[in-house]
This record gives structure tokens, sequence and C-alpha cells, in this order.
């Protein structure tokens, strides 16, 4: 493999940087300000059988360091997903990893059907969501995780990508259950559940009153996930959770994560992942890594001279 | 021309009244492509800045330069406030649409509190395309009002309006806008673009509204910032009732948008 060449899951990457779900569109807003073939992978923000309208009201809060989002999953729809947004993807050769979101498992198992036939790279099922038959979010009980994992695998041998809710007691459960049920690689983390009370109006912000939160103040959260499952579970790990520079992206490849995504450091600045995708050479070298395979895992091995000591 | 992030240096910073501040860049590259109804996202490059950029028309610009007036009502505004010339800060834009075209003859601009800022730079473009510009400017009070200086020499019409009487018409501004074919700009407070929408109802000129909405990209790529439409389209499906302020936008037209 090159220097920067990684693989997750099955999935061939030139690069271990993503662009995580939700943060980048389908690419459109962001084709204009630099090449998508630079990046390692695409993975394109949630879709969903219908059109869905997403939810009312004031969908963000800022907080210390990060962001409140109830955007409620607005997306246009597998068809026009498609019809319009793929055929248009498809040409920067960038591998598309397709974030599906839906109400039950029915409409999971035909998107995932329909993604496959079309030929993207590998599918990420957000298991976020509640199902609209008892109301239980897919990914905070194994058993609905493992049900929901396992008709998807049923139909689709695209490389299946599970993105964990850290809204649980801690992910080892929740990833075996994945794995088990037939998953290729975990996605660790989706945003953390929270809310904020406005300064005003001294009422909640969020027309949603909950909503996720993402940014730097999540970075140590998404770490410990990733640690964690790497070092339990012989799994691919991308890890996401406030990364927005080479040195954030290197902690990841060094605590086991196999590839990284920048998200929400994409709205201060769109050239945060490709900027990432050109500094992480000189990183890599910096702690005398050849490569990127070098670095994943590393921080289980031996301290380093001169680390840190208690 | 698209979309840059310049680190740009403050050289100028003025006080209009209590609370609001005129901050001025050196951000030549800006100030040539940015267009009136357009807008920045700010970051202040000194320590303890918040994480996300704060959403600003720009005020004025030169060839050099380009100022912002705003009026300090959290902590994104107090961080802006509070540099001085020889601060930096990043720059992101030029974010959203331009204002639209006005039809031919009279155009008449409404701005209430800090929605007078973006009005100040298209007043100047419609008079040097020979446009005759009513300008109509509200605020709470007499110390509140922004923009009447500027906006003097290049308006046909001045008219002021206060919620308490303290200077011009005692009462909202939207009681000053005229029976005309007037295509009518409005930017301020919520309660403003509602009178202004309807009021604007069933008229045959255009009227616009510029919106504001907190934005974490103002971009298009996170939305946050939506607004509902009016008259979805079929076509979207249920994607289609909201409407994202900062790309969409943020100026629609008046029946286009549901307050
Ligand atoms: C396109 C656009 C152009 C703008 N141009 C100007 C301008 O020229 N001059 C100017 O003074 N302001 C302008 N604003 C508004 C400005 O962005 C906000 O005042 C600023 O972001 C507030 O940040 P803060 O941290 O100081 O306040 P915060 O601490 O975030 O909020 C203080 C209070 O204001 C409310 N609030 C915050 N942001 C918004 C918002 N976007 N809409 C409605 N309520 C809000 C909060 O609910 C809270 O009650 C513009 C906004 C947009 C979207
Ligand atoms: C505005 C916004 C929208 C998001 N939408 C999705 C989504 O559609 N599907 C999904 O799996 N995750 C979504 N996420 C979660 C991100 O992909 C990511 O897991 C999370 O934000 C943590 O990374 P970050 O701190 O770098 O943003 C969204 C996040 C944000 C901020
Ligand atoms: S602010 Fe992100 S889509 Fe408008």
């Amino acid at each position: 493999m090159s220097q920067l060449a990684t693989r997750v899951g099955g999935l061939q990457l030139k690069n271990p940087v993503l662009v995580a779900s939700g943060t980048f569109g389908y690419g459109r807003e962001f084709a204009p300000l630099f090449d998508l073939s630079r990046l390692g992978g695409i993975m394109v923000k949630g879709v969903s059988l219908e059109p869905w309208s997403g939810n009312p009201g004031v969908r963000l809060a800022e907080t210390d360091s990060g962001l409140l989002n109830a955007i409620g999953l607005q997306n246009p729809g597998l068809r026009h997903f498609l019809d319009e947004d793929w055929p248009w993807l498809r040409q920067f050769g960038t591998p598309v990893v397709v974030n599906m979101v839906g109400h039950s498992v029915e409409e999971y198992v035909a998107v995932a059907q329909a993604v496959s036939d079309a030929g993207v790279a590998a599918i990420e099922l957000n298991v976020s969501c509640p199902n609209i038959e008892d109301g239980l979010v897919f990914g905070t009980d194994q058993t609905a995780l493992a049900g929901l994992v396992a008709s998807v695998r049923r139909v689709t041998a695209l490389p299946l990508i599970v993105k964990l809710s850290p809204n649980t007691t801690g992910p080892l459960p929740y990833a075996r259950a994945a794995v088990e049920a037939g998953a290729d690689a975990l996605s660790l983390i989706n945003t953390v559940l929270g809310m904020a009370i406005d300064s005003v109006s001294r009422r909640p912000v969020l027309g949603n009153v909950t909503g996720g939160l993402s940014g730097p103040a999540i970075r140590p959260i998404a770490l410990r996930y990733v640690w964690e499952v790497a070092s339990t579970l012989a799994v691919d790990v991308i890890g996401m959770g406030g990364i927005a520079s080479a040195q954030d992206g290197l902690t990841f490849l060094e605590a086991g994560a196999a590839a990284v995504a920048v998200g929400s450091a994409l709205f201060r600045d769109p050239w945060a992942a490709v900027r990432l995708v050109d500094e992480l050479p000189a990183e890599l070298a910096g702690f005398g890594y050849p490569s990127v395979q070098a670095a994943i895992g590393a921080a289980r091995g031996e301290r380093r001279r001169g680390g840190g000591s208690a | 021309m698209s979309l840059g992030r310049w680190s740009v240096p403050v050289v100028g910073r003025t006080a209009h009244g209590p609370g609001v501040v005129e901050l001025e860049v050196e951000a030549p590259a800006l100030a040539a492509s940015i267009r009136p109804g357009q807008f920045v996202m700010l970051f202040p490059e000194t320590p303890g800045a918040p994480y996300l950029g704060r959403p600003m028309s720009y005020f004025r610009r030169s060839e050099e330069t380009m100022s912002v007036l705003f009026r300090v009502v959290g902590a994104g505004t107090r961080h802006l406030a509070a540099l001085v010339r020889g601060d930096r800060l990043s720059a992101l834009g030029p974010l959203g649409q331009p204002f639209p075209d006005p039809e031919p003859g009279e155009v008449c601009l409404v701005g209430g509190g800090v929605g007078v800022p973006p009005l100040y730079d298209w007043a100047r473009t419609l008079r040097e395309q020979g446009h005759g510009v009513t300008v109509l400017l509200g605020a709470r009070s007499a110390d509140q009002l922004l923009g009447e200086a500027a906006f003097s020499p290049i308006a046909a019409q001045l008219l002021v309006a206060t919620d308490d009487g303290s200077r011009g018409h005692h009462g909202p501004v939207t009681s000053l806008l005229p029976a005309s074919t007037a295509t009518v700009y409005a930017c301020g407070p919520s309660a403003m673009l509602k009178a202004v929408q309807e009021w604007a109802r069933g008229r045959a000129a255009p009227a616009y509204l510029t919106l504001e909405a907190r934005m974490a990209c103002g971009f298009g790529a996170c939305l946050g910032c939506t607004v509902a439409a009016a008259n979805p389209d079929p076509a979207k499906g249920d994607y289609g009732r909201y409407v994202r302020v900062c790309t969409d936008g943020p100026t629609f037209a008046a029946g286009a948008v549901l307050l």
C-alpha cells in the first residue's frame, strides 16, 4: 500500500480522510471549492426511502467548542439521490458511502437494495433513528440493532458500515451485536444528545428541544469509543467526532481507527478535510510513522520516550 | 466569483451609538467580488472566539476595504466588538444570493434596526442605475436609529419612524410604506418583515424580504438555517417544505416564505 492508503471493511481508500454524513450534503456545495477526488471518501447526507422534510423551528444551537443540531434528517429521498446526485457524484471517482436512515427495517432494506444495484462504494447505516413501530431507537437496543443489520446484510454485498450512537452505556455490546449480525466496519461516533436554553427567552433553543452535539466538545468521547472497540474487536473502525486537523486525525489512527471523517469542522472551514489530506504526510513523518498503516493502533504499543507519565 | 476564506486585518472601528459598532477590514478580494444582498461569516482570530462564524451583511466597501455594522446581542457579537485595529479575523464569503433586480422605476428600501446595513450599498447601486430610491428607516428610539446620515445623500426621499416617537413618525416603519408601484426590499426584525409581507399580499409590484436565521455554515451544507416555503415544489415531496436562508436566500419574494 502507498503511504496514505488504507482499507475499511473491504473498502479500499487512497487516503484515510472521509467527510462525515450530514456535513457535506451530496457534495454540490463543495465541488466549486476543491477537487472532490482529493478526498479518501464521501459519506453523503442520510438518504431515506421517501423525501423527509426535517424539523420545524430552530435547528441549531452553538455550544462551547461545538454545536447542537436538530435538523431532523431532511433529505430529498432515494429517487432524487439515484437520479440526480449519484450520477453527478460518481464522475469524481471518489468512493461514495451512502449513509441511510429509515423509520422501519423495510425502509432501510429498500434503500440498501436500490443503492447496491446502483454501484456505490459502501453503505453506512445511521441507526440513531426511532423505529416507527415501537418508538425504540435502533442503535440503543441491541436486539433491534442486530435485526436491522442482519436484514440489510441479506440484501447487499457492499461493505456494510454501522454508525453507532454514543447515547448508550458504552460501545462494546452494540459493536458486538452489529459485527455478529454482519457489519464489515463501524463508524464511531454519531452525535451526543444534548440541549440548550436560550439566554434571552429562557426556553429551549431547539425547536425539537434536544439535539445532537458535535465538534471538538465530543472529540475525547469519540476517541474513547474508537480505542475501546478497536482494541477489543476484530473490526475496522472509522473515527469521527471533532476532527479538524492532521493532529486530530493522527490521534484517531493511533487509537485504532483505520480511517477518519471530518464533520462539523467543514462548517468553519470547507477546506478542512483536504487540508488534513495535505498535512497528514508531514504529521506522520513527524512522529516517525512511515505510513498510515504503521500509525493505526500504535497508541496501544509501548510508550514513546518523553511521552507523558503519571 | 466563488467562495473564499481570508484572514483579514481590522483597519477601522467606529461606534454608531450604544452597542452598535462598524468594523472595517482590509479585504480587497472580498470587496471586489461581494454584491449587495450578500453576506460573510466572520471568525475572530482572537482567543476565546466562538466555535461558529457569525453571519453579517456588509455595510460599505471601497476598493481595499469592506465594513460590517452590527449590534452587540450576545457572545459572538461581543467578541467582534472587542476587536481593535490590527486584530485579525477570518471571513468566509461572499455568501448568499444578491438582491434580485427591481422592476424599472421607483424602488423603496425598508430597514428596521440592524436590518439597515445591507440596504446601504444597494441604495447606492440602484441610484447609479438611475432608479429613484425611497428609504424608510425604523428603530425602537432615536438613539437606536442607524444609517440616517449615510442614506441622506443618496435617497430621493428618506423617512424615519420610531416606536416611541422620539424621532420621525411615531409608530412602525411599515406604516410609511407607499401606495406606489415601487419594488420593495425589506430587512429587519421578524415583526417588521411579517407586516411587510401582509402589506404586500395581492400587490402587483414585487416585494422582497431579507431574512435572518441561525447558521452553522452559511454555504448550504448543514441545513440548519431553513425557513418554511409558502409554495413547496410538489416534485420535491416533503423535502421541499423548507428552504435554506443562506443559499436560497437570504432574500426571498415576500410570498415565497412562511414567517
Ligand atoms: C445573512 C445575515 C446577515 C446579518 N447581518 C447582520 C448585520 O448586518 N448586522 C447585525 O447586527 N446583525 C446581522 N445579523 C445577525 C447576526 O448574525 C446575529 O446578531 C449574531 O449572529 C448574534 O450572535 P451572538 O453570538 O452575538 O448572539 P447569540 O448569543 O448567539 O444570541 C443572542 C440572542 O439573539 C438571538 N439570535 C442569535 N442569532 C440569531 C439569528 N440569526 N436570528 C435571530 N435571532 C438570533 C438568540 O436567540 C439570543 O436570544 C445577520 C444575520 C444573518 C443570518
Ligand atoms: C448538521 C449535522 C447533520 C448530520 N447529519 C447526519 C446524517 O444525516 N447521518 C448521520 O449518520 N450522521 C449525521 N451527522 C453526524 C456526523 O456525521 C458525525 O457523526 C458527528 O457530527 C460527529 O463528527 P463531528 O464532530 O466531526 O461533526 C450530522 C452532524 C451534523 C453536525
Ligand atoms: S447555514 Fe448551513 S445550510 Fe444554511
